[in-house]
């Protein structure tokens, strides 16, 4: 087994057929569930562990295209211009909607982490979850957290986010789209913005600019947030 | 414009974003910094939307994909969780929620006062 997996090919063409899977799952039965990141990550996880391959031999290729999650984020910027005109128009709400989440995301966390009793080193790694990875690892490790915790809460708040988006805004009744989009934005970084995407340009535009935004507040915000609880 | 060339343009705002942010050591990532700094671009027609058309639809109807990999990378660390699987995950589950809620929340009421506030000028 290991002679076909151990090579970059290997996890380029898992991925993309457990992408395919999770699409194709996901027209077929129309519930939040069939997300199809959540069944891309499984289906490859199950596959891995059923053959007994080493998450190594997957890694090669899947790190070409977590490379390409760059050049990803940089197109968000074109659904965004052509909101161009809702995003000027919108521009004190957009702002103060960011904060308001971003701040609340990290007292939630931090005093819900205090109240559980958990180590304030698994609480500094849970603080950035609602950030794109790139900050969230890095501010994980300035508060002194594990990094490898702090990938798991980004990824589980952005599943989070991508499954049940749509439901949440729908049920509490928050119709305008460049609220939906702000909301999801910040509350599920890039990640929840594939789920806004879906939804519509606006929502879409709105969510990548947000988990943006939330990146920046949020790194401003932590150090002191933290240092206010532990 | 080919898919190549297009492919080149994006991949060249991306990089100048990556090098921006390096240089600067400003907080930002390098991809949200090129994510501004291609909105820039288009703002003032020095990239056009149709010279990015092929490779943004691309990227923005397969947008999932990329996202696999760094999920996938899960399995490795679960087991550091051992012992707070359930408070960690109702943390994070119930967070992402309410901030969500609060955010939306926060933007319609903010877009009324504005709004009522054009309105008595």
């Amino acid at each position: 087994m290991d002679l076909i997996t151990n090579n970059i090919g290997f996890g380029l063409v898992l991925t993309y057929i457990a992408f395919k899977i999770g699409i194709k799952v996901k027209k077929r039965f129309a519930v939040a569930l069939a997300n199809p990141l959540l069944i891309g990550i499984v289906t490859i996880i199950a596959f891995l562990l059923l053959f007994d391959i080493p998450y190594e031999n997957y890694k090669s290729g899947g790190d070409v295209i977590h490379f390409f999650l760059g050049p990803a984020t940089v197109i968000l910027a074109v659904p965004l211009y052509r909101q161009i005109k809702e995003l000027k128009k919108n521009m004190l709400p957009i702002l103060t909607g960011v904060l308001i989440g971003s701040l609340s995301a990290l007292v939630m966390v931090a005093a819900a982490s205090k109240f559980a009793g958990l180590e304030p080193s698994i609480a500094a790694s849970l603080m950035p979850k609602s950030v794109t990875m790139p900050i969230g690892l890095e501010l994980s490790e300035a508060l002194g957290g594990v990094t490898a915790i702090t990938v798991i809460s980004i990824v589980v708040t952005g599943l989070t986010g991508a499954v049940f988006a749509e439901k949440t805004v729908g049920f509490f009744k928050i119709k305008n789209e460049v609220a939906q989009g702000i909301g999801i934005g910040t509350s599920a970084h890039a990640l929840g913005t594939t789920k806004a995407v879906e939804m519509g340009d606006v929502q879409g535009g709105m969510s990548g600019l947000a988990s943006g935004l939330t990146g920046i507040f949020t790194a401003i915000l932590a150090p002191f947030i933290y240092r206010l609880f532990f | 414009m080919s898919m190549v060339k297009e492919l080149l343009m994006i991949m060249l705002v991306y990089f100048s974003g990556e090098w921006i942010s390096q240089v600067t050591g400003i907080l930002l990532p390098g991809n949200v910094i090129g994510m501004i700094l291609l909105l820039f671009l288009l703002m003032v027609n020095i990239i056009k939307l149709e010279q990015i058309a092929k490779i943004s639809a691309l990227f923005l109807n397969n947008l999932t994909l990329f996202f696999i990999p760094a999920g996938v990378g899960i399995m490795v660390h679960y087991h550091l969780l051992e012992g707070i699987v359930v408070p960690f995950m109702t943390i994070i589950v119930v967070s992402t929620f309410l901030v969500m809620i609060i955010t939306g929340y926060a933007v319609e009421i903010m877009q009324r006062m504005v709004n009522n506030g054009s309105d008595h000028k």
